[in-house]
């Protein structure tokens, strides 16, 4: 089943924006955009998802040193690298696959790599939390 | 708007009059339902086909639009114990992203929860002097 997906951050400060420019520009599905913002240290972006069929945060990329192999990678903790001390970067996703399933997370990062992480399916258990043992709630 | 895109679904839950629960969806516009059974017996999943669960609905013959609050509509055709989660999510093209989840207990109380939450997690995780732009402008 096909599904998409959209992704975008908030507006967090990176301190070397050719560097994290650079960066990018090594994974397709990446867009970075500065904002109009220019009090403060750094530079202020911008980053979402463009370019591919799914719309979510990449997490496989061509490894170029192992003969094209695909790899996984974490797009949070390289982005961390090219934060400015106290600034986080929090990126949002949504996927819908047609009537059978619709899900969301965010993940929060600062520049010690530090990752905050949240999913909207957390919600089964609040409910479960709340309403009790004798109340039933199905997933999808 | 023209490039706003929403949808909404929930999960699979019982319903104690089939009849009443599917005139009210029938009642309102941009709403559709699915039935499946599970463990043998009939539960049922919400869906919009709209952008989004509606917040109002046009009567079929005079036309008239009144509001309507999805939540509390579904709780009272609820059987007892079972609980919908309802979920929206969406996005407008180049502006921002959002998603949702209510869970509805026959009794009407609701627990929410919404992607913006993370913004008070990383608060709590990253200390006050941490700079957190909520905006992604």
């Amino acid at each position: 089943m096909h599904y998409v997906g959209m992704a975008r951050s908030n507006a967090f400060r990176v301190k070397d924006f050719e560097a994290f420019e650079a960066w990018v520009e090594t994974i397709p599905e990446l867009v970075a955009r500065r904002t109009v913002n220019e009090e403060g240290p750094g530079t202020e972006v911008v980053l979402f998802v463009e370019d591919c069929d799914c719309g979510v945060w990449p997490r496989r990329r061509w490894d170029e040193t192992e003969d094209g192999k695909e790899g996984e990678f974490d797009v949070f903790a390289e982005l961390a690298e090219h934060l400015v001390p106290g600034s986080v970067a929090v990126g949002l996703e949504i996927v819908v696959e047609g009537n059978h399933y619709l899900g969301g997370s965010a993940t929060a990062v600062d520049a010690s790599g530090q990752q905050i992480n949240l999913r909207l399916a957390e919600i089964f258990t609040l409910a479960e939390q709340k309403f009790g043992e004798h109340a039933t709630v199905n997933a999808f | 708007m023209a490039n706003y895109t929403a949808a909404a679904h929930s999960n699979y839950f019982r319903v104690k009059d089939r009849e009443a629960f599917m005139e009210w969806v029938e009642s309102v516009e941009d709403l559709d339902c699915w039935s499946e059974p599970l463990d043998g017996v009939e539960h049922f999943t919400l869906m919009s086909t709209g952008q989004g669960w509606p917040s109002e609905t046009a009567d079929r013959q005079t036309g008239e639009v009144t509001e309507v609050d999805v939540v509390s509509g579904l709780a009272g055709h609820l059987a007892e114990g079972s609980v919908a989660v309802l979920f929206e999510s969406g996005a407008e093209v180049g502006r921002y992203v959002f998603g949702y989840g209510v869970a509805v207990h026959p009794s009407g109380e609701v627990v929410r929860m919404s992607l913006e939450d993370i913004y008070g997690r990383a608060r709590a995780a990253f200390g006050a002097e941490a700079e957190i732009h909520e905006g992604m402008e």
